[in-house]
């Protein structure tokens, strides 16, 4: 896999992002054609102080030099400021960045982990209860919105049997640190884990069961077969790493996009991550705090779409040494 | 024979064969225990929207209405499916809400198919930068990340059902244009070996005549499966405070359900039926495309079963 | 298993019938035998069953697949072998080389590493280092320099990924090698050296081989005898010489008369003047199958059922009206 490769594909990567950024600018122009007014509702202000308050958020002037100081501050990460909190958009997205990739990236751990192994076991063994029930699952799972399933897992284990917390991330009041703080923190972060692993586990169980059986059709199983292998060896030496490759890919790309599925999720379970800020934000309308959010979650996309680029290019020995 | 009867009976001809073509794949389809169950799920589902307002009255779905009505009846007490905190009519609710639902789904796949098979079958044809301009549209309408998008624009325009079914249509068609695309990139090989360009035809009769009917299975399986998208964003979207105030549905009967409480007071017969609801419309709609994606393309079938 | 030579043929194949999941029979009472070091060649069109042969063999066949008669290798049965007994004879008696197909060798690893899997499966204390040398030696038999030893199968072209194949077959010393059209996708050159290759290491080796084609001209030098397949069933058996030059079942006459100069390489084995196709297996003629294409037929032949009778020394022939010329 050539340098050239990879310089062409992050440059790709980097065009997308910049035209997001763009694209960015005018719609949120489109809405708020007077940010000053939004911002200090609810003050009277005179003319002169609309007039000075607008020259130091840089929105006099013509479109164009607006645009200009937009994009001179995106490329300092200068997001503006929220109009409900007055804070620094980057401040309050970096402080809830994490909790939200926790939380996404345990659920994505997880339900890999039993959407391969499910999708494995269904492909082998086509046309068992195994494959059929797999199949309904996935079904079941895929037609209901996924905030749905937090609210009943909600009432089940967390309302009636009082099994887990009901939202936030820690216990209100507590001033537990270490491990004690870490595992209060897993305490609330399971039913969302929970929530967010069984409403993807499906997609990544399919995907493997049709890739697996695309490779189970395949001349070098026999081979392995008859060269004295056990079943079980046949698919997991030969099988497996063969039509696992498309779902690795799935993985990365997913990251990118379960960033943002999570905010109804969050907005559930109270998770004071990205996704509960965007819901928050919308009921401002926080618009800065909206743009800017905007802006990290395709980011975020992109960005994953070329790390599974580059890894696929990477894993495939056909690819990578081509 | 004069030139006139020859084009009409050539068009006869034509028409008989996608007749016989469209008996041959419900007979198909008819075998399908999957493709039937979903097909008369979606019977009844229709059935049930548009007989709404004989199940139950508009009306009791304004609060003003429900003043006289117990706060938080369980379906025992006021049959079929108890009240909410304002003592309206979950059951209304969810009759009128699923009928919302069920339009908005329907009609933002409209968009969504037709400006993707739109994009997708002039993209296909035409080719050239044309074409490369296109889908490189399509490609970064694919990495901007759907509820994002769908939130800001739904901040942008306001909530309500037209800019709902507009923004969850703006969304969806990528998936629709790739689609077509390929499979018009595949029909032209055959189409310019066998004839049509050699006798003068236009490219616009060339798409309309040709193309199209014969893409057209294909776009109906696809919008098969891109309702439940469209229906799963919309409750999506409702929940979050997007969806029209002033109209019930599904998704919004789950908004008004979690930010009334519902969860704390274990009210499950206000927020267990929207889901269902949902789950049912989305269902019948997979397993109706499933069966016709098999049709399409027989190989699938002996993959999946 | 290493016993003296004895006078019980080491491969005997009783009334082999295989069906197919749908239905199809697509062998129908092959019976053969084969001595230790011996190689038989096994010729006909495609679809006359002879690769389905080879996978029966091994027990190969997709699941579902009904197979009965006996494939008794030194006195066992490996039709009715438990499975750990059937892992453990797979590769160490009997092996297999399939035709190179790109997807015949697992694309995502190296070649080392499948020569090596065959090795650690059946000699599981082998240390690393003598997996390495025994590797690089099984390559180095079949003319792939240790350069190449850690490549992936589509980093080579298609004779020396064939060769990989041979090397493969050979990794735990087999007494018997079943090559599956081995040649069948490779060039006129390097076809020749395959064979070439095949020949040097079946007599260095002492190996019994059965050799699969479709190709009558590659038979001629490496195998002692030959049979004859049509329909499922054999119609000609005897030393390989003798068939070619004297072939007294119509079909083998046609198939003798298509035989190519040596040096002029026909690729389909299309018999000249033999009209009409095989049969479909699903729908065989009665008595005879081969009687609507055959020259010689008489009313008879409609309804005999075939069966192969003896036609000169150690030759059989499952024909009416045997004899020389067309």
């Amino acid at each position: 896999m050539s340098v050239k490769l990879v310089l062409l594909k992050v440059l790709g990567a980097l065009a997308t992002l910049a035209f997001v950024v763009v694209f960015n600018f005018f719609l949120f122009r489109v809405v708020d054609s007077d940010p000053v007014a939004n911002l200090f509702r609810g003050r009277n202000l005179t003319q002169e102080q609309r007039q000075e308050l607008r020259q130091q958020f840089g929105l006099d002037g013509s479109k164009l030099h607006q645009f200009g100081a937009y994009l001179e501050q995106t490329a300092k990460l200068n997001l503006g400021r929220s109009y409900i909190s007055n804070e620094p958009v980057s401040e309050e997205i970096w402080s809830r960045a994490w909790p939200t990739i926790a939380l996404v990236g345990v659920s994505t751990l997880l339900s890999t982990i039993f959407g391969v192994m499910m999708g494995i076991a269904a492909a082998w063994k086509r046309g068992s209860k195994t494959d059929y029930g797999s199949t309904v699952f996935t079904m079941a799972t895929y037609s209901m919105p996924d905030f749905w399933l937090g609210i009943l897992l909600l009432v089940t284990l967390g309302v009636s049997l009082g099994l887990f917390p009901v939202g936030g991330m820690t216990d209100p009041g507590s001033d537990a640190t270490g491990l004690a703080l870490l595992l209060d923190q897993a305490h609330h972060m399971f039913l969302p884990a929970v929530t967010l692993t069984v409403a993807y586990l499906g997609e990544y169980a399919i995907v493997m069961r049709s890739s697996l059986l695309d490779t189970m059709r395949e001349d070098y199983l026999t081979l392995a077969r008859a060269k004295g292998l056990r079943d079980i060896a046949v698919r997991n030496r030969h099988a497996v790493p063969n039509a696992i490759l498309p779902v690795i890919t799935l993985i990365a790309i997913n990251f990118g996009f379960v960033l943002s599925g999570a905010i109804a999720v969050e907005t559930i379970y109270s998770w004071p991550g990205l996704g509960r800020l965007t819901y928050d934000a919308l009921n401002g309308p926080d618009l800065p705090l909206l743009q800017g959010l905007f802006l990290v979650f395709s980011a975020a996309v992109i960005f994953f779409n070329l790390v599974s680029d580059l890894l696929y290019a990477y894993l495939d020995p056909r690819v990578r040494t081509a | 024979m004069s030139t006139a009867q020859v084009t009409v009976s050539g068009r006869r001809v034509t028409w008989q064969r996608r007749r016989r073509a469209l008996a041959a794949a419900w007979r198909q389809f008819r075998h399908s225990v999957p493709g039937m169950i979903g097909l008369v799920a979606l019977l009844l589902i229709v059935a049930m929207a548009l007989a709404a307002p004989l199940l139950a009255d508009e009306s009791d779905l304004r609060a003003i209405n429900a003043v006289d009505n117990p706060r938080w009846a369980t379906p025992s007490e006021f049959p079929p499916l108890g009240t909410d905190n304002f003592g309206r009519s979950v059951w209304a609710q969810f009759v009128w809400g699923s009928r919302i639902s069920l339009l908005v789904g329907l009609a933002a796949t409209a968009i969504a198919i037709v400006v993707g098979a739109a994009v997708g079958i002039s993209a296909g044809f035409f080719g050239g930068w044309f074409s490369a301009v296109l889908m490189r549209i399509t490609e970064w309408f694919l990495v901007i990340p759907f509820l994002p998008l769908a939130i800001v624009l739904a901040a942008v325009l306001g909530p309500s059902v037209q800019n709902i079914i507009l923004v969850i249509g703006i969304t969806s068609w990528p998936v629709t244009a790739r689609v077509v695309r390929a499979q018009v990139l595949s029909l032209k090989e055959r189409l310019y070996v066998e004839r049509s360009r050699a006798l003068g035809a236009s490219s616009r009769h060339l798409m309309s005549r040709h193309v199209l009917p014969n893409v057209s299975p294909l776009i109906l399986a696809n919008l098969t499966l891109t309702v439940p998208v469209a229906i799963l964003s919309e409750t999506t979207l409702s929940f979050l405070g997007l969806g029209d105030p002033t109209r019930a549905s599904l998704g919004k009967m789950l908004e008004e359900a979690y930010s009334a409480g519902a969860v704390t007071r274990n009210a499950w017969w206000y927020y267990l039926p929207p889901g269902l609801g949902v789950m049912a419309i989305v269902l019948a709609f997979v397993l109706i495309g499933q069966a016709l994606e098999e049709i399409l393309d027989p190989r699938l079938k002996e993959r999946r079963s | 298993m290493s016993g003296p030579m004895s006078t019980e043929p080491f491969l005997s194949v009783r009334d082999l019938t295989v069906t197919y999941p749908g239905g199809v029979t697509a062998v129908r009472g092959v019976s053969f035998d084969l001595e230790h070091g011996e190689t038989l060649g096994l010729a006909g069109e495609s679809g006359c069953g002879k690769s389905t042969v080879a996978g029966a063999l091994l027990r190969l066949l997709p699941r579902g697949t009904t197979v009965t008669g006996e494939v008794l290798l030194d006195g066992e049965d490996v039709l009715t072998m438990r499975p750990g007994r059937l892992r453990a004879v797979r590769w160490e008696e009997m092996s297999i080389v399939f035709q190179g197909a790109l997807h015949t060798l697992n694309p995502v690893r190296r070649i080392s590493w499948q020569i090596e899997e065959a090795v650690i499966t059946h000699r599981p204390s082998t240390p690393r280092s003598g997996l390495r040398t025994r590797t690089i030696e099984l390559l180095d038999v079949v003319g792939i320099p240790k350069s190449r030893v850690d490549d992936y199968p589509h980093q080579l072209s298609g004779g020396q990924r064939q060769r990989v194949l041979i090397a493969l077959a050979l990794a735990c010393d087999p007494r018997l090698l079943i090559a599956d059209e081995p040649t069948t996708a490779l060039d006129v050159m390097v076809q020749a050296q395959v064979l070439r290759l095949l020949e040097d290491l079946q007599r260095d080796l002492g190996l019994a081989m059965l050799f699969i084609t479709h190709d009558l001209s590659t038979l001629a030098s490496v195998c002692r005898r030959l049979a004859i397949m049509y329909a499922g069933r054999f119609v000609e058996e005897g030393p390989a010489h003798d068939v070619f030059a004297a072939p007294t079942h119509p079909y083998t006459v046609a198939l003798a008369a298509a035989f190519p100069v040596i040096g002029d390489r026909r690729f389909r084995m299309a018999p000249s003047g033999l009209g009409g196709d095989p049969p479909d297996p699903r729908e065989l003629p009665s008595g005879c199958p081969f009687h609507p294409r055959c020259p010689r037929a008489t009313e008879e032949c409609v309804s005999w059922t075939p069966e192969l009778l003896s036609v000169g020394a150690g030759r059989r022939a499952a024909c009416l009206h045997p004899g020389g010329g067309p």
